[in-house]
């Protein structure tokens, strides 16, 4: 029972986790809540539905089905990554000396622009996902673990590994780190803001869609508004392993996922969403910073 | 080799720099000293591209630099130890220096440039994987400017190197300012420590509440009266 409870938490908390780092990671450069990343998710999970639709009414579903899907988060994530790209360039880049509100006002523009437009689009009731993997499963200590589930987890963790190497060890990765400490300085030694700060965007967004994609499979059922529980659930994340850090919002995530899933069954699944934010307060409380947050203190 | 011309900029809605013309010829050391709020931060914010004047002319060896962005700048060769050094606090020593070289492409380079600024500052060597913001703010200060060395710079524009500093360490800064433009590379000094940095350099300028009030070497802005009143406390 524990066990089953602590695979199904990794599985929500690793894709909370996906999308949380999108929020720290432009909340780490920018200090704006970008709103309209759970939009990017929630365009992620469609861009899956719409895509693996196509590839199976060209007959390449049934010819491969690894490859149809993989072609399909591939474009996924290629389209939302784009959709982040634009979104900072119309949306937020021209108000980069502006108050800090403007860009906030603007981020909350952007999401309901978003849900409407798919809403439109789309309509406005649920879509479906193909069932693909079912139920298929094995058994471990007791615990039914699908292969659905040990896809989302290995996916997640490989993308929070490797977006891990990419700020420690690469030459971005680490102008993305120099720019979200100290953007003047940044530019003094010859780093291109702008195109760290969109590089930025398209990494998160990229990471979006993939969640989206994968949530979409997990519970079948995709609409306009998922962007917006999501967004809320994985910006708690983001708050509460500290909001800027990306180890940080890795542990909330997957935190997140595991309280929400062990409080389900424990206490009572009726109040499955109020979790989250019952933790964010208690953990705010004595860590106002957040867990990996980090007080900067200033050397004279 | 660098030249600014009636440069007025403002600073939120404050004039800051009056407008300010201000030469330096290639291998000089030139210094900018002043009170607080004169305008000499902002002057080389000009310079670097951080700050837009609303009208005047920067040129570059030639070369109208008024509007081309910061990062263009360093890629030109005018690199800058900011006030306060402005290290990077969560990076490593190492991870700083690399930073400093951002706009230098190729392995080879990046490793002759790291032992040079090693040798400058040697404990620079055996703090490489400390954080930044761990170290002392003599440690900090040198490693600004070893940070700022790393791109291969013809000219370092430097901005109160040894505010805050002991005595002992602002002499050793100022040796290797001095080294450093022994080595060939042009400098742009701003100081409060006055005597010092007129010491140092060839010519100087005061500036006086964003403008240019007097101007000459430093041997004879050491003789000025009024400068010796107003910055050298005689």
């Amino acid at each position: 029972m524990l066990f089953q409870q602590i695979i199904n938490g990794l599985t929500v908390g690793g894709v909370y986790a996906l999308i949380a780092l999108g929020y720290t990671m432009v909340y780490g450069i920018l200090e704006l809540i970008n709103f309209a990343h759970g939009e990017i998710y929630m365009l992620g999970a469609y861009l899956g539905i719409i895509l693996f639709g196509f590839f199976t009414s060209v007959g390449l579903t049934s010819h491969s089905l690894a490859l149809s899907f993989a072609l399909t988060i591939a474009l996924s994530v290629l389209f939302c990554s784009a959709y982040g790209f634009t979104v900072e360039r119309i949306a937020y880049k021209p108000l980069r000396n502006a108050p800090r509100l403007s860009p906030l006002i603007s981020a909350i523009g952007v999401s309901i622009f978003l849900q409407n437009y798919v809403m439109l689009t789309q309509g406005a009731t649920d879509k479906v996902f193909p069932d693909l993997l079912g139920s298929a499963g094995f058994d471990l200590l007791g615990a039914r673990i699908t292969y659905l589930q040990v896809l989302i987890i290995g996916v997640s963790f490989l993308l929070m590994l490797a977006l891990h190497l990419y700020v420690t060890k690469t030459r971005m990765g680490k102008a993305m780190r120099a720019v979200a400490q100290d953007k003047v300085m940044a530019s003094l030694v010859g780093i291109n803001v702008d195109s760290v700060i969109s590089v930025t965007f398209i990494i998160g967004s990229g990471l979006a869609a993939v969640a989206g994609i994968m949530v979409a499979m997990y519970y079948g059922l995709v609409n306009y508004f998922i962007g917006y529980i999501a967004g809320i659930k994985a910006f708690t994340a983001a708050v509460l392993g500290g909001i800027g850090s990306i180890p940080g919002a890795m542990f909330g995530g997957i935190f997140l996922g595991l309280i929400e899933s062990l409080g389900a069954s424990y206490i009572s699944s009726e109040y499955k969403d109020a979790y989250a934010f019952a933790v964010l307060i208690v953990i705010l409380l004595i860590r106002p910073a957040g867990i990996f947050g980090k007080s900067t203190e200033e050397k004279v | 080799m660098l030249r600014l011309e009636g440069i007025h900029t403002f600073y939120g809605p404050i004039e800051a720099v009056k407008g300010i013309d201000i030469e330096v010829g290639q291998g000089e050391i030139v210094c900018l000293i002043g009170s607080n709020g004169a305008g000499k931060s902002t002057t080389l914010m000009t310079i670097s591209g951080i700050l837009r004047p609303r009208s005047g002319r920067v040129s570059f060896e030639g070369r109208d630099i008024t509007n081309v962005s910061p990062h263009d700048i360093v890629g030109l060769g005018i690199s800058q130890v900011p006030e306060g050094r402005r290290i990077f606090p969560r990076l490593t020593v190492m991870e700083n220096l690399e930073m400093g070289a951002y706009s230098v492409v190729g392995n080879g380079q990046l490793k002759t440039r790291l032992e040079k600024v090693f040798e400058l500052f040697p404990v620079l060597g055996e703090r490489r994987k400390q954080l930044g913001g761990t170290l002392s703010g003599g440690e900090q200060q040198m490693l600004a400017i070893g940070r700022a060395l790393m791109c291969g710079p013809k000219m370092l524009l430097l901005d109160e190197p040894s505010l805050g500093l002991a005595p002992i360490i602002v002499g050793k800064i100022f040796r290797v300012i001095k080294e450093i433009n022994d080595a060939g590379v042009t400098v742009l000094l701003v100081e409060q420590n006055a005597h010092a940095a007129l010491k140092l350099s060839r010519r100087g300028y005061v500036l006086e509440s964003g403008r240019v009030t007097t101007q000459g070497t430093g041997q004879e802005l050491l003789g000025n009266e009024q400068v010796k009143k107003a910055y050298l406390g005689e």
